[in-house]
C-alpha cells in the first residue's frame, strides 16, 4: 500500500466512525457520552482528511479548487483500482 | 460515497395546495423522463466512460438529479397537504390516495410505477452520452409542458429552474461527448467502441 492508499483508508476509517456515531445519537440524541465521542470523532476525521487532501486533492465538491487547472477531476475515480 | 445536505438545491414554498398539480408533477419523480431516471441512468454509466472528466460529470450530474428528485417530492408533498377527502376525489387524485394516501411514490403521471426500462447503460460512451443528450430534451420538454398546465407562481419558479437544469446539462454532456471523440479515430467515430475495446 503506497502513501496514498494509506492515507485514503485513514479518512475511509475515520468517516465511517464519525458516521456511524452519528447515526447512533439520530436516535440517542442525549447520549453525553456518544456526544463526547462525537467530537473527538470529527477532530479525528478533519486531521485525516486534511493530511489528504494538502497532498492528494479534494475529497469532496466543495474542497475544491486550482489556481491554473481544475483539480477536482484530476484524481482517479473511486472504483479505479489505482484510487 | 454520498452525503446529504439539508438543504433543497431551489426553494419550494408552495402555499396553495392543488392535488391536480401534484399528479401531473410527479411525472418527474417516477415518470419515463424524470429524475430518479435520470440519476439512475448517469451514476450506472459513469463506470464505462472512457476518461475522467466524462465520468467525473456524470458522477456530478447523477447526484444533482437526486437533488431534483427531491425538489419534485418537496413540491408534491407541499401540493398535498391538508387536503379534504372531497378535494382529492374533486381535483382527481382519488386513483393516487387509495393506492398510497399522500405518502411520496415513484409513478409517472399515468400512474405507472417507475421502471429501469426508462434508461439505458450500453457501456459505450457515445452512444451513452447521446442517450443522455436526448434524456435531457425530454426532461426540457416535459418540463415546457407541466409549464402549460399550471399558473401558481409558487410551482412554476422551482420549474422554471429545473428546465433550466435540462439545459445546462444538454451542454455539458455535448462537451463530453466532445472529448471522448477527441480519443477516437476521427476519421470513424465507430472504429470501436472505446468502452470495450482496448
Amino acid at each position: 500500500m503506497n502513501d496514498r492508499e494509506s492515507k485514503l483508508l485513514a479518512v475511509q476509517q475515520a468517516d465511517f466512525v464519525l458516521y456511524d456515531a452519528a447515526l447512533f445519537l439520530d436516535t440517542h440524541p442525549e447520549c453525553v457520552g456518544a456526544l463526547e465521542f462525537y467530537k473527538n470523532a470529527k477532530l479525528a476525521y478533519q486531521q485525516a482528511a486534511a493530511e489528504y487532501e494538502g497532498q492528494y486533492g479534494p475529497l469532496s465538491r466543495r474542497s475544491a479548487n486550482g489556481s491554473t487547472c481544475w483539480n477536482w477531476l484530476s484524481q482517479p475515480m473511486p472504483w479505479e483500482k489505482e484510487a | 460515497m454520498w452525503d446529504y445536505d439539508r438543504k433543497l438545491q431551489y426553494p419550494v414554498k408552495i402555499k396553495n395546495p392543488d392535488a391536480r398539480a401534484a399528479k401531473i408533477i410527479i411525472t418527474q419523480y417516477g415518470g419515463p423522463d424524470g429524475e430518479l431516471g435520470a440519476s439512475m441512468r448517469y451514476l450506472s454509466q459513469r463506470f464505462a466512460m472512457p476518461n475522467r472528466m466524462a465520468a467525473g460529470l456524470l458522477t456530478d450530474i447523477g447526484t444533482e438529479e437526486l437533488a431534483h428528485f427531491e425538489i419534485i417530492a418537496a413540491m408534491v408533498y407541499q401540493l398535498t397537504r391538508g387536503l379534504t377527502v372531497d378535494q382529492i376525489k374533486a381535483q382527481g387524485f382519488d386513483a393516487y390516495f387509495v393506492d398510497h394516501t399522500t405518502g411520496i411514490y415513484t409513478v409517472a403521471a399515468s400512474g405507472d410505477p417507475w421502471t429501469a426500462t426508462y434508461f439505458q447503460s450500453k457501456g459505450d460512451a457515445i452512444t451513452d452520452l447521446h442517450e443522455n443528450m436526448a434524456a435531457e430534451q425530454k426532461a426540457r420538454t416535459t418540463y415546457d409542458n407541466i409549464l402549460r398546465l399550471v399558473d401558481d407562481p409558487d410551482i412554476i419558479e422551482p420549474i422554471k429552474f429545473l428546465r433550466e437544469r435540462e439545459i445546462v446539462h444538454y451542454q455539458r454532456f455535448g462537451e463530453a461527448l466532445r472529448t471522448v471523440q477527441d480519443q477516437l479515430d476521427s476519421r470513424n467515430f465507430y472504429f470501436k467502441n472505446i468502452s470495450f475495446d482496448n
